[in-house]
């Protein structure tokens, strides 16, 4: 199933015009970034540079990728086809969710190397209040000497920063077994990623709140992972991003084990 | 006692308290063409989705290669093949790159069977043009390419035919006898082209409003349709006599409520109803009997309401 997927995706012209924008939208974030460090760009610019950062882009993308990728199989009854062909649903849907990870992380691939690109330069990088994910990374580690060990602590931080935005839009998976309307499943996901932000505000107010939300990948927390950051957090970051989607497997499959299949 | 391929125990399926399937029970030998013949709405699709794993029953259960069982019905369909509606295909993909996807999905090493597979359904010439461009025809043809990788000794095909121009049906149809009579393979097919179905079955399952109102081989459904006088009288056994000694025809069958069927003398009508009369024949029905399939599906389905 896995390799079907993979076939799949590589034959797709979306997954390529997708990678398109990422890169554009990672070269415009960094230079954006730059110039107001700079101060060629007014600080209220930093609000577009948002919208091009691996945070908005990511929510928006993911459920893209969601909406095509296994909305698109119930529309031309690829997965019809694998469950009537002998596949377990609960391997179609790990299959799905694997190579699902996989793709978010491919689409990531552009801000990760433009990351390590704009740090190698040297240079400082401004985004004012407004720097999560690898923008955060660009903003925070600016201007910094690296040596090995923190490159090894970058390395580690951008492979965290993938898997907590993947956990992020593992949800999308759910809503996409769920729903399997590509429009709906997008504005869904992307509803919730907006919303994600102002958690912050709820956590200050509420105690219990904000201990279930530092359970979730969502939240804000553990996406302002640097080179710095100790290592028990990044593997804090890590175990609740992969057991998050876990349980996402778990409820995706619940709701699928005995649905039709329309 | 014999093997069956599929065999289904009272398959009931409700959708919000209605039945649209009810009690339904099939069984299918290997090597045979069975068509599944009902109404829209009859629960053909219903039927055919149950058998492969899209939808599950409400009552009643499933045999397939002799397992049931939901872990083992999902093992035992990896030697089934399907097109259930439409073809599973992806539009932005070609021919080849569809059952190349459909190959590696049903973990078939082989990467030969692609080639030959295309070439079957006369789809090797379609290169580069990608399944979103493809007529409905070609489609089908794809679609059952796909049902039939892997070699799968039972194949559901839900409307095949739909959308094929003639010489495709014919194509089809050559195919489907082939595989069925040299690999065996049995095939559960559904059409609403019954002349169509006349020429590739060997069975028929006929259902109606989710029940099935009759199942019977080719040999009976010609025996229900040959044309014929069906007697009805107080001395059958005088009858058979008068048939036998005055009209000196053996060409007839006593039927189990004890009715005559006559397959002799259709045209000399007059001089047949002379003769019972002659001879004192008390007959109570003498009616030309004879069906087309459409007649004989008719009949069974409830008759003129669903003319």
């Amino acid at each position: 199933m896995i390799l079907a997927d993979l076939y799949k995706i590589r034959k797709s012209m979306w997954i390529k015009i997708l990678l398109i924008i990422t890169i554009l939208c990672a070269v415009s974030m960094t230079i954006i970034a730059g110039e107001i460090e700079k101060g060629n760009l007014d600080i209220n610019m930093a609000g577009i540079g948002f919208l091009l950062s691996d945070a908005n882009m990511i929510s928006l993308l993911g459920a893209v990728i969601a909406g095509i990728f296994i909305c698109g199989d119930f529309d031309n009854k690829t997965i019809h086809d694998a469950i009537s062909g002998g596949n377990s649903r609960v391997s179609i849907i790990v299959s799905k969710t694997i190579v699902f990870i996989g793709a978010i992380a491919c689409i990531l691939l552009p801000y990760a190397i433009l990351t390590g690109i704009a740090l190698n330069t040297g240079n400082k990088y401004n985004m004012g209040n407004n720097s999560i994910g690898f923008l955060h990374l660009i903003t925070s580690e600016g201007g910094k000497d690296f040596d090995a060990s923190a490159v090894l602590g970058l390395l580690t931080s951008m492979a965290t920063l993938v898997i907590v935005h993947a956990a992020q839009q593992s949800i999308s998976i759910l809503f996409a077994f769920l729903i399997k309307k590509p429009v709906i499943v997008i504005a869904v996901s992307y509803a919730i990623s907006v919303i994600n932000p102002r958690l912050t505000v709820l956590r200050a107010n509420s105690e219990v709140f904000d201990k279930i939300c530092s359970f979730t990948p969502f939240g804000g927390d553990y996406t302002f992972i640097t080179s710095g950051t100790e290592a028990d957090y990044v593997i804090k970051a890590l175990a609740v991003s992969l057991i998050f989607i876990v349980l996402i497997i778990g409820i995706t499959y619940a709701t699928f084990r005995k649905k039709e299949v329309k | 006692m014999k093997e069956y391929i599929l065999k289904t125990n009272n398959l009931t399926k409700s959708y919000h308290g209605v039945n649209v399937l009810n009690n339904v029970s099939v069984n299918l030998e290997a090597g045979k063409i069975y068509g599944l013949i009902g109404q829209n709405g009859a629960g053909k699709s219903t039927l055919m989705r149950l058998l492969a794993g899209l939808s599950f029953p409400t009552k009643g259960s499933i045999e397939l290669f002799g397992h049931f069982g939901e872990k083992e019905l999902q093992t035992e369909r990896k030697r089934i093949g399907c097109m259930i509606e439409y073809p599973s295909l992806v539009p932005n993909m070609t021919a080849k790159e569809n059952l190349r996807l459909h190959r590696i999905m049903k973990g078939i090493p082989d990467k030969s069977v692609e080639d030959g597979l295309l070439n079957l359904i006369g789809l090797s010439g379609t290169g580069k043009k990608k399944a979103k461009n493809f007529s409905l025809g070609m489609k089908q043809r794809l679609g059952i390419a796909v049902a039939l990788l892997g070699n799968p000794e039972l194949i559901i095909l839900d409307e095949p035919v739909n959308g094929l121009d003639p010489l495709g049906i014919v194509e089809i149809r050559k195919m489907l006898i082939k595989l069925c009579e040299e690999k065996q393979i049995t095939i559960l097919i559904s059409s609403h082209n019954l002349p169509e179905m006349y020429q590739t079955v060997t069975d028929y399952i006929i259902i109606h409003k989710g029940q099935i109102k009759k199942s019977l081989t080719m040999a009976e459904l010609d025996e229900q349709c040959k044309h014929h006088f069906l007697i009805r009288c107080m001395e059958p056994e005088k009858l058979v006599s008068v048939l036998e000694l005055e009209l000196n025809t053996q060409n007839y069958k006593v039927m189990p409520d004890n009715s005559v069927k006559l397959y002799d003398y259709l045209e000399q009508k007059e001089e047949l109803a002379k003769v019972l009369f002659d001879n004192k024949i008390n007959v109570t029905n003498f009616s030309d009997e004879g069906n087309t399939l459409e007649d004989y599906f008719i009949s069974v389905v409830g008759g003129g309401d669903h003319i």
